[in-house]
């Protein structure tokens, strides 16, 4: 096999250089647009805590919105489903319709994968369902989310702020009793 | 080296060479300079920069809760954007293998971390699968770019990695990995034809047989003992591999290969010789419509390369007959598993045997225990399943092991009865 030239490789080399900081320029300006001029939703969840290798801590929510009546069991295994969201009396977002298409309405919408329908639910995959914390939080978090939510006392519902604009959501925060998780965790440090 | 390149404007001054001679001696041992890192320097480079890079990455995945949005997403990009030009650095001014290995690493690793962070500053969830995909994807033009052995050497293990996230427990295939290995195979040859006695290059012909060994099982079907017989023929055409000439000339190089295929073939045969294989599944014979041309590409792939043969060896290869067989003995446990587990235990008995002979006939002590191992493979397996007695079953480990002395010292003898009589 020839190898190329060095004017060759140094192109090659720049290219490459290039698609190495479009992707990661990409995904920034991706959720810049949506963290900044998208509408924030409040969607109710309930937070686990499990580990990335490489992106570290992570707690998975679990959203209470994510199933979905549907008729039609070919909803299972759609991998680009169009979920539109309006929020509801309850100040917290609702899904109102799926589509495998855009729809012309005015409600906002994210794309997501459908999967698992039974007994006329489908489940969907929030693609906001991984919030990163500091490693010693993450672990923390599960814990003082599962003490609060064990407190008949308490009231307020855990809820994830999310941005949405033109088919893409940013998760902004998790908020437990009215403030975020970060602090959250650390009020229980302080009042252990 | 340096010395007597050193002395070699006094030999010219004083006339004992002539400085054509001068200039010979210079070129011949430029030339022989190792155009590729194989100075323990350069090793201790790329160790080095695999550790910078894996530490970066484990004190970004840290997630620094003290760092704004904008500090970490600059945090992100600042290594790769280092590491960019470092790289850079090293390939305009025509550095070594020495810089251009640790450099492709450090980026290798930076590139990873940058996309991991801002995933991390965003929430951008993503599966392990992905990142590791586009990750691999956009560090493969490095492979060629600094023809780095390291950066091939971490293509492999990453879209190993990949695969094993793709594949494992799911009915999701890796694709891309095949796309990946397929974009490896002009620098693999490369390497093969440029620099044959590498270390580097070792490492990758066990390497690489090694990930496509692990990976092969992601792309199967769950038809768990028709994925066996593909096996074999996989195995049967890493066999055949081992045996081109490309290969065979280098012992170093057909041995990984070589190797890693008759064990598996070996392995795999004998967990065939037992009645549990066959018996428990009579009336449900696994099949698998989607890799039947997995196994014919397989098998003809084998035929070619055995064919290919350019050593011109005529000598029966135990092996090959096998890989070919197998697949008859599998069709007949359809109708008959009895004598499929009959065909099997003869199969392996036989190849044992033909091992056994080879041996003799080229005096090669390695192959004979191999042989002799595998027919004691074969008894003590049949000790697990068959009803007899203690004592029978005692005796044979007596005549298989006093076989052992027997068999080597008859070999060793007649091994120095004939370099005696050459």
């Amino acid at each position: 096999m020839k190898l190329p030239n060095r004017k060759l490789l140094l192109l090659g080399f720049v290219l490459t250089v290039l698609a190495q900081l479009a992707i990661p320029l990409k995904m920034v300006y991706d959720c810049e647009m949506t963290s900044i001029n998208g509408t924030e939703y409040k969607f109710r969840t309930r937070p686990i805590d499990p580990t990335d290798p490489f992106r570290g801590k992570y707690i998975t929510l679990d959203y209470e919105g994510a199933s979905v009546r549907a008729k039609n069991p070919a909803w299972a295994d759609s991998d680009e489903t169009y979920v539109y969201i309006r929020t509801g009396s309850d100040g917290f977002a609702h899904v109102t319709h799926l589509s495998h298409h855009p729809l012309d309405i005015p409600n906002d919408y994210f794309k997501a994968k459908a999967y698992n329908f039974y007994e006329g639910q489908v489940r969907i995959e929030f693609p906001f369902d991984r919030y990163y914390m500091e490693e010693s939080k993450a672990y923390e978090a599960e814990l003082a989310y599962r003490d609060y939510n064990q407190t008949d006392s308490l009231k307020k519902p855990a809820y994830a702020v999310v941005a949405v604009r033109e088919g893409n959501a940013v998760l902004k925060e998790v908020i437990i009793d009215g403030i975020p998780m970060r602090e959250y965790v650390l009020k229980m440090r302080e009042n252990k | 080296m340096k010395d007597i390149l050193k002395e070699l404007p006094e030999l010219v001054t004083h006339g004992v060479i002539t400085p054509a001679t001068a200039q010979n001696i210079e070129a011949y041992y430029a030339s022989k300079k190792a155009p590729e890192c194989s100075g323990l320097l350069a090793v201790f480079g790329i160790i080095g920069a695999v550790l910078t890079g894996l530490g970066i990455i484990l004190i970004f995945a840290h997630n620094w809760d003290t760092f704004t949005k904008t500090t970490k997403t600059l945090l992100a990009l600042l290594p790769l954007i280092v590491f960019q030009g470092l790289t850079a650095y090293a390939l305009i001014t025509k550095k070594t293998a020495r810089w251009t290995e640790p450099a492709g690493v450090l980026l290798f690793f930076a590139v990873g971390a940058s996309i991991a962070l801002i995933a991390q500053v965003y929430n951008i969830p993503g599966n392990l699968a992905g990142y590791l995909c586009t990750w691999t994807l956009l560090c493969l033009p490095l492979v060629y770019i600094l023809r780095s052995n390291a950066l091939a050497v971490l293509h492999i293990v990453f879209s190993t990695y990949y695969a094993f996230e793709t594949g494992f427990g799911s009915l999701e295939k890796p694709w891309m990995y095949l796309f990946f290995m397929g974009a490896l195979m002009p620098f693999y040859i490369n390497r093969l034809r440029k620099y044959p006695t590498a270390a580097s290059t070792s490492f990758l012909n066990l390497l690489l047989p090694v990930s496509c060994t692990i990976c092969l099982g992601f792309f199967l079907d769950f038809a768990y003992k028709f994925n066996v017989v593909i096996y074999i023929a996989f195995f049967g055409l890493l066999y055949s591999i081992s045996l081109l000439p490309a290969l065979k000339r280098n012992p170093m190089h057909s041995g990984s290969y070589g190797f890693l295929s008759q064990l598996g073939i070996v392995v795999l045969l004998l967990v065939t010789s037992s009645k549990w294989f066959w018996e428990v599944q009579t009336g449900n014979m696994a099949f698998s419509r989607h890799t039947l041309p997995v196994e014919i590409i397989f098998l003809a792939l084998s035929l070619y390369f055995a064919l290919w043969k350019a050593d011109g060896r005529k000598r029966f290869d135990p092996f090959l007959v096998a890989i070919f067989s197998f697949p008859v003995i599998y069709l007949t446990g359809f109708a008959a598993p009895h004598i499929a587990t009959i065909l099997t235990n003869l199969l392996v008995l036989g190849l044992g045997i033909a091992i056994i002979r080879n041996a003799a006939v080229e005096y090669d002590l390695r192959r004979l225990n191999l042989g002799l191992l595998v027919v004691s493979a074969l008894i003590i397996c049949r000790f697990f399943d068959t009803n007899m007695s203690f004592a029978i079953r005692g005796l044979m480990f007596v005549i298989v092991g006093l076989g052992f002395f027997f068999a080597n010292y008859i070999l060793i003898r007649k091994k120095k009865d004939h370099e005696i009589t050459k």
